[in-house]
This record gives C-alpha cells, sequence and structure tokens, in this order.
C-alpha cells in the first residue's frame, strides 16, 4: 500500500468518526434555543459537510482529476 | 435590589470590581452579540478572497493553470480531518466545563491544542511541496493567500485556546461564567467551518 | 434573568465611575464616548483642512492650461492626497467618529458605547495611520488617485505600499467602531425605545454601521491584495501571469460605493433632526425615513459596476447594474420629499443650521439628479472620467454631506461646548459658502460635459476662462471657512451660556445639560413615543420631561 492509500484509508475513516460526533452534537443541541446555541449548530453543520467532503476525498469519488477546464 | 455599589453599573465593557449576576448577564449580552459581529466581518475578509479566486479561475484558460499543480489531495484530506476533529474536541471541552467536570476541560482543550497545531505542521509540509508559488500563477496566488490567511488564524486560535486554558486554570472561568470560552471555542468552530469551504475550493472544486 | 429586571437595574441611579482626574485619562486615552467624539472631530477636521490645501493647490495649477506651479507628478500625488485624505480620513471619521459617538449614545439615553475601551481603541488607530499616509511624501508619494487603480498604482514607487497600510490601519478603526455602534444601538437603548422610537440619526448610525462591518472588510481585502501584489510580487493584478486588473476595481468598487453611503447616511441622519427642529412640526413620513435609509443600504450593495461601466463588461452585466443604480434614486427621493414635506407649511426659523440644511437639500438633489445620468451606460461612456464626474461628486459629498455636516456643527456645537455661537456670523459663513460652492462646482459640468478629462494636469486652452473662474471660487470657497473657525473661537471665548436647549429641539441629548455631564444620564430615562411630537408632552420619564422646548437662542 502506497501512501496515498493510507492518507485516503485515515482520512475515510477519520471522516466518519468525526462527522458521527458532529451529528450526536448536533441532535443534542437541536431541540435548544439560545443565540451561542443557533451558532454552533450553523458551525456544526457545516462540519458535518467538511466530514462528507474529506470522506468522498478518502472514497475516490472526487478531487482525482489533475486540471479542469471549466 | 441586589445592586453592589461597588460596581460599575450597566454595560462598560470594562468590568472591573464585583459584578453582580444580572450585570454579568447584560455583559455577556453586549460581549457576545459583538464577538458574533466580529465573526461577521472577518467571514467578509474571507468571502472577498474566495470570490477573488473565482474570478481568477473564470478568467484562467484551465485551473490550475498549467505547469502547476494542486497540493496532494488525499493528504489535504487527512489534515482536513485533523482539523474538523479539533473542532469536536473545543466542542468537548466546552461540555465539560459547563458541567462542573474540570480536568475533562482541561484535557480535551490540550487535545484541541495539539490536533491545531498538528493541523498547521500539515499546511507547512504542504507548503513545502507544492508545486505552485505564491508569485508564479494566480492559483498559487489564491492558494497562498486564503490558505495563509486562515493559516494565520489557526495560530490565532491556538494561543487564544493556550490563553483561555491557562486563565481557567487561575480560576477565572465557572460553569456559569465563562464568556471567554464561549469566544474562544466560537472562534475555533470558525476557523474549522472556513476550511470546509477552503478545502472544497482548493482540493476538490 | 428577565429583561425587566435589566432593565429595573438600568433605571437604578446604578453607582456610576468618578470621573477620571488625570489630564491623559481624561483628554487623551478617554473611553468616554463624548470625549472620543472631540478628539475624532479635531483630528478629522484637521485632515480635511490638510486635504482642502491639496485642493487648493490642484485649482491653481488649473488657473492656467500649462501652468509650471506643479509637475505632473505633484500634480497627480496632489489629486491623490485630497480624495484620500478626504474620504477616508476627513468624511468618514467626522460623521462616523465624531458625529456619531457624541450624539448616538446620548440619544439613545445610554451612559456610554457598548464598549468604550474598544473605542478609544479605535479612535488611537487613527493618528498613526495619518503619520503612516503622510510619511509616504518623504518615500515616493502614491499618485494613482484614491482609487489606485492598478497598473498604474503598482508602477510608483513604495508609496503605495504606506498608502494600504494607512487606509487598512484607519479601516481597523472604522470596523471596530462600526460594530460598538451596533451593539451600542441594539443593546443599549434606554427601556421603552423601541426601533420605530429611535431618533432618525440613531437610525443613519445603525445603518452606516451595517454598511461599514460589510464592506470595510471586503475594503481591506482590496488593499492587502494590492499591498501583497507590490511587495510580494503576487500576480492578483498582473495580466501577464493570468492576473486582471478588473478584479481591483470589482473588490475596490464593492466597497467604495458603499462607502458612499458610509458618507451620507448618517448626514441624512442630521438632516432628519435639524429638520423637524426648526420646523417646529413632526417630522413627515418617519418610517418612510427610516426604511428607505435601510433600502438604500441593501441596495447599495448592488451597484458597485456603475463606476466600472468603461472596463469592458459584457451588456448583460452593465444593464443590471444600470437599472440597480437608477432605483437608488427611488429609496433617495422618498427621504428628499418627506424633508420637503416637512418643510411645507412650516412656520420655519432660520438658523445658521437650518440654513446649511436647506444648501443640503437643493445641491444634493442636484447631485443625485447627475448621478442618474452617470448611472445610464450610454451617458457614462461619454462622461466617465471628465469633470461631469467631478462635479456630480461634489454635490453629493460637498453640498451633501459636508453641508448637512456643517448644520450638524451649527446645530451641535451648543450642546458640545456649552456656548451659542454668533448667528450673524454663522449666516455670512452659510451664504459665501453656498455661492462660492455652486461657483466652483457648477461649471466643472459645462467643462465636463465640453470633454476635459479629469485628473490632467494640462488642458486645452478652450477650457481658461471657466477653468479661472472656478479655481477663483474655489479660494473664495476655502476663505469662508475663515468664518467658522472665527465663529469657534468667538462662542468659546465669549459666547452666550447655551443651557440645556437652546433650540426646543426634543431628542434626549437636549434634555440634560450642555455640555452633558459625565455619565450623561443619572437615572436612565424612559421613553414613550418618538421624539418628534411637537405640540406634545416630552415622551420622556421624570426628570428628563422637564426641559423647556421653547427656543431660548
Ligand atoms: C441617486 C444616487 C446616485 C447615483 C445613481 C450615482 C451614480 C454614480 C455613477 C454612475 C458614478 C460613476 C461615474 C463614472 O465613474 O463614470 C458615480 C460616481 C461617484 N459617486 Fe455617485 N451616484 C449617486 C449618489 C451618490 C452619493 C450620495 C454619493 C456620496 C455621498 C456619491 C459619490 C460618488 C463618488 C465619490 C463617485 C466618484 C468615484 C470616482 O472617483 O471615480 N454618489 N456615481
Ligand atoms: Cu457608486
Amino acid at each position: 500500500m502506497d501512501i496515498a492509500h493510507i492518507a485516503d484509508t485515515i482520512g475515510a475513516l477519520g471522516a466518519i468518526v468525526v462527522g458521527f460526533f458532529a451529528i450526536r452534537f448536533l441532535r443534542k443541541e437541536w431541540k435548544l434555543k439560545g443565540a451561542d446555541i443557533g451558532i454552533t449548530k450553523v458551525m456544526l453543520t457545516l462540519l458535518v459537510i467538511g466530514c462528507v467532503e474529506a470522506l468522498l476525498v478518502g472514497l475516490r469519488i472526487v478531487g482525482q482529476t489533475p486540471l479542469s477546464t471549466h | 435590589m441586589a445592586v453592589k455599589t461597588e460596581t460599575l453599573g450597566h454595560g462598560h465593557g470594562y468590568g472591573h470590581g464585583v459584578m453582580t449576576q444580572e450585570e454579568y448577564v447584560e455583559q455577556r449580552d453586549l460581549r457576545f452579540l459583538g464577538f458574533l459581529l466580529f465573526l461577521f466581518t472577518d467571514s467578509i475578509f474571507f468571502t472577498a478572497y474566495i470570490f477573488a479566486a473565482l474570478y481568477l479561475r473564470s478568467a484562467a484558460p484551465v485551473w490550475p493553470p498549467v505547469g502547476v499543480e494542486r497540493p496532494d489531495v488525499n493528504l489535504g484530506a487527512v489534515n482536513a480531518i485533523i482539523l474538523f476533529g479539533s473542532g469536536i474536541t473545543a466542542h468537548y471541552a466546552m461540555h465539560r466545563l459547563k458541567e462542573s467536570r474540570l480536568a475533562g476541560y482541561i484535557w480535551f482543550t490540550i487535545a484541541t491544542i495539539i490536533l491545531g497545531s498538528a493541523f498547521l505542521g500539515g499546511q507547512a509540509y504542504e507548503y513545502a511541496h507544492i508545486h505552485a508559488t505564491w508569485s508564479g500563477s494566480t492559483f498559487g496566488a489564491a492558494f497562498f493567500t486564503l490558505t495563509g490567511l486562515h493559516g494565520f488564524h489557526v495560530l490565532v486560535g491556538v494561543v487564544y485556546l493556550i490563553v483561555t486554558l491557562l486563565q481557567s486554570l487561575a480560576g477565572k472561568y465557572t460553569p456559569e461564567r465563562h464568556f471567554g470560552l464561549t469566544a474562544a471555542t466560537l472562534y475555533w468552530h470558525f476557523v474549522d467551518v472556513i476550511w470546509v469551504v477552503l478545502f472544497f475550493l482548493f482540493y476538490i472544486y | 434573568m428577565s429583561t425587566d429586571t435589566i432593565d429595573i437595574l438600568r433605571r437604578a441611579e446604578a453607582p456610576i465611575h468618578p470621573a477620571p482626574e488625570s489630564f491623559i485619562k481624561k483628554y487623551i486615552f478617554s473611553v468616554d464616548h463624548k470625549v472620543v467624539g472631540i478628539q475624532y472631530f479635531i483630528v478629522s477636521g484637521l485632515m480635511i483642512l490638510l486635504s482642502g490645501l491639496f485642493a487648493e493647490a490642484i485649482r491653481v495649477q488649473l488657473t492656467g492650461p500649462h501652468n509650471t506651479f506643479l509637475t505632473p507628478q505633484q500634480f497627480d500625488e496632489a489629486f491623490t492626497f485630497h480624495g484620500t485624505l478626504m474620504v477616508w480620513f476627513g468624511a468618514i471619521p467626522l460623521v462616523t467618529g465624531a458625529f456619531g459617538n457624541f450624539v448616538m449614545p446620548l440619544q439613545i439615553g445610554a451612559r456610554d458605547v457598548a464598549f468604550p475601551w474598544l473605542n478609544m481603541f479605535s479612535f488611537w488607530t487613527f493618528p498613526p495611520a495619518v503619520l503612516i499616509l503622510l510619511s509616504s511624501l518623504a518615500f515616493g508619494a502614491p499618485n494613482a488617485g484614491w482609487t489606485e487603480y492598478p497598473p498604474v498604482s503598482l508602477q510608483a514607487g513604495v508609496g503605495i505600499v504606506f498608502w494600504t497600510t494607512a487606509v487598512f490601519t484607519v479601516g481597523i478603526g472604522a470596523t471596530l467602531t462600526a460594530l460598538n455602534f451596533l451593539t451600542t444601538v441594539i443593546k443599549m437603548r434606554a427601556p421603552g425605545m423601541t426601533f420605530t422610537r429611535m431618533p432618525l440619526f440613531v437610525w443613519a448610525s445603525a445603518v452606516t454601521a451595517v454598511l461599514s462591518l460589510v464592506a470595510t472588510t471586503a475594503l481591506a481585502s482590496a488593499l492587502g491584495s494590492l499591498f501583497l501584489s507590490h511587495v510580494f510580487n503576487v500576480p492578483f493584478y498582473d495580466p501577464s501571469r493570468g492576473g486582471t486588473v478588473v478584479l481591483f476595481q470589482h473588490m475596490f468598487w464593492f466597497y467604495s460605493h458603499p462607502a458612499v453611503y458610509i458618507l451620507i447616511i448618517p448626514v441624512f441622519g442630521i438632516v432628519s433632526e435639524i429638520i423637524p427642529t426648526f420646523a417646529r412640526k413632526p417630522i413627515f413620513g418617519y418610517k418612510l425615513i427610516a426604511y428607505s435609509t435601510v433600502s438604500i443600504a441593501l441596495l447599495s450593495f448592488m451597484v458597485w459596476a456603475h463606476h466600472m461601466f468603461t472596463s469592458g463588461l459584457g451588456p448583460w452585466v452593465t444593464m443590471p447594474f444600470m437599472i440597480l443604480s437608477m432605483l437608488i434614486a427611488v429609496p433617495t427621493g422618498i427621504k428628499i420629499f418627506s424633508w420637503t414635506a416637512t418643510l411645507f407649511g412650516a412656520n420655519l426659523r432660520l438658523t445658521t443650521a437650518m440654513l446649511f440644511v436647506l444648501g443640503f437639500l437643493s445641491t444634493f438633489t442636484i447631485g443625485g439628479i447627475t448621478g442618474v445620468m452617470l448611472a445610464s451606460v450610454p451617458v457614462d461612456w461619454h462622461e466617465h472620467a471628465t469633470y461631469f464626474l467631478v462635479a456630480h461628486i461634489h454635490y453629493v459629498l460637498f453640498g451633501g454631506t459636508l453641508m448637512g455636516v456643517l448644520g450638524g456643527i451649527y446645530y451641535w456645537w451648543p450642546k458640545v461646548t456649552g456656548r451659542l455661537m454668533n448667528e450673524k456670523l454663522g449666516k455670512w459663513h452659510f451664504w459665501l459658502t453656498f455661492i462660492f460652492f455652486n461657483a466652483t462646482f457648477l461649471p466643472m459640468h459645462f467643462v465636463g460635459l465640453l470633454g476635459m478629462p479629469r485628473r490632467v494636469a494640462y488642458y486645452d486652452p478652450a477650457f481658461h476662462g471657466l477653468n479661472l473662474f472656478i479655481s477663483i471660487s474655489a479660494f473664495l470657497l476655502a476663505g469662508a471657512f475663515l468664518l467658522l473657525f472665527a465663529n469657534a473661537f468667538w462662542s468659546l471665548k465669549k459666547g452666550q451660556a447655551a443651557g440645556p436647549n437652546p433650540w426646543g429641539a426634543r431628542t434626549l441629548e437636549w434634555m440634560i445639560s450642555s455640555p452633558p455631564p459625565h455619565y450623561n444620564f443619572k437615572e436612565i430615562p424612559e421613553v414613550y413615543s418618538t421624539p418628534y411630537g411637537y405640540g406634545e408632552p416630552l415622551p420622556y420619564s421624570a426628570p428628563y420631561n422637564q426641559v423647556s422646548t421653547t427656543p431660548t437662542y
């Protein structure tokens, strides 16, 4: 296994773990109210999106094209 | 009414002396709003450069321009996950403090600081190995400016976390009064989610 | 804890800090919003004077078509300094830092802004920024105009580094002031002062703060990239390496169009305070004025490309920007008509402040009309970068912002100093300003339409006559300002004591002594209605409803 595959595995597994906790927090906070909680919810949601990004990279679904024309 | 005579009256931002709970709540309100507004303006800074990056991209026939390479996406993903993970530990730390579990708070904060520093190390590694330079291409211009700005924010965040950690060891924060910590945690989340966007912009899109 | 309890607490005679004793704490590093306001007033006033000197140098050069008073290089530096100093170091700090700081907290019945220490810090970013900017004169001054478009700005010497650093620094102060003001207005209004009971100047300050929070940071990014381009050779704006100069124009104008509203909206607020006071009747369309301010602010973020009609954007870009720009004239018109309707049938008291506001109304309206003309793409292709544009910006900025500010100075001077100014001298000042303002800037429309470009040291001899006329008027216009200084000194020395409410106004700042005491309000007032109900009892809790509202000047 080369370094890229190791990195992919770590990235994907990490994304699942971090995403899991982020979603768990999000569910806990969902019903709470308050300005700081509201902001935290937005932040956590974006964090989940970030984990999805990392997961897709780890699974080699995105991010593999060296050149993009548009 | 429980107004202590040595206090400051309401809303004076430079509170010394003893504050009553009421005054604390109000000060906290002010500072919280002020801090949110600060994060808001700061996000405009990033937004402006992100638009600049997109504009430069639309002006280039291929992206990244010929002869320039994106940073390694696989390592980038690992580094991103390190940063995202630090957001989770920061969140845990905050909760531990609210539940008066000081030891947990301390360990999670230390974990956050370590992860944050590891991210910066990863950035440095990436800077050393990427096939692009700041002045060589518009991709390099956008990449180094934005990730540099972000890296600077992470650095400030790490220092900020260290300061709050020392402050709480000195007993400054209690489960009821911890505005400084709330702000540090929010700031850390902010730095995290900026990377969600930048990661997409430079590694994936 | 409930908001009610907080309100009760605010109303209590909460103990207040003793006033600072030492000179430094009292006047230099003061955290008192009134002192910070006066500090801003003094420094930005000096900057306006300095900027005025640069303007007069420009006009001296233009007295003849091929004058040798300035070299073309010096001429470029002169108009760059004139614009830069006026916009960022004169007018913006004046309308936000000075007027906002002094008046806004008083009008909402607060004892200070939300973060007094931060307020002091904001001010102290300002003098260093001035020094940085001025020191560039010794190292090769910036010379591409206040807009500093690359590539020209990047071809000059190291001056651009000073310029970006200075404007960045003063921008930090402006952003922090905005953050402070917005928090203050949202959180620290006196009990009972709902948003729709706020004085209109407070509305204006709050909306300006929002503009400033969004736009100033965007400017910071534009300045940052210009700085990086010069210092680290980063190719944002270098076409040979894939960059594009049009990007800078987008980044700059995304800030600088809202910035022109940062310059004028507080003045809308000043005007909305002065008109009802001297018309002695409620302002017409309070809510319309307030909400049109908000809509102007929103629209102002969608029109920036009207400054770039000649930069080669496609018609599918310029058309929407043209329509949106013209749309701004609607909320602006709503204001003008509301003010005019307030004047209609009123028993006007023509004090100096009121005269300046009437001057504002007429000249600003002309500036708005030429703005709509320039917003039309075909017209702009013809008029862009000519003296017609210079006429437009001076009708809105001199005839608008500065006239309104002068009105504001005459209006709040007694509150700040406790003494009245000399009305007779003031009226002379107004009439000379008004006449020579128009004599200076009206002919610029004509030379502009005839094709005289801006920012060039020499011109076609055919324009000589009008330019000479303009220059002479400009010297006299500057001379008229001496009357203001004379008046100020006279007032400080001999002025009659003003009493709390010389004009018979109704906003909260006039309900306390002049100058206001340390900590403004011993007890935080309660508010029952909008301030503009002339003929009704004052809408404040005792002791703040005891002041007479009969004018005493
Ligand atoms: C009805 C409202 C307005 C409209 C439609 C309008 C339109 C325009 C347009 C189209 C231009 C660009 C001309 C060109 O570069 O060819 C312009 C320039 C300018 N306007 Fe306005 N304007 C309006 C109000 C104002 C106000 C209220 C201010 C400030 C208080 C202002 C300040 C300026 C300045 C400073 C410039 C010149 C910038 C430079 O140096 O290139 N305008 N305006
Ligand atoms: Cu504009």
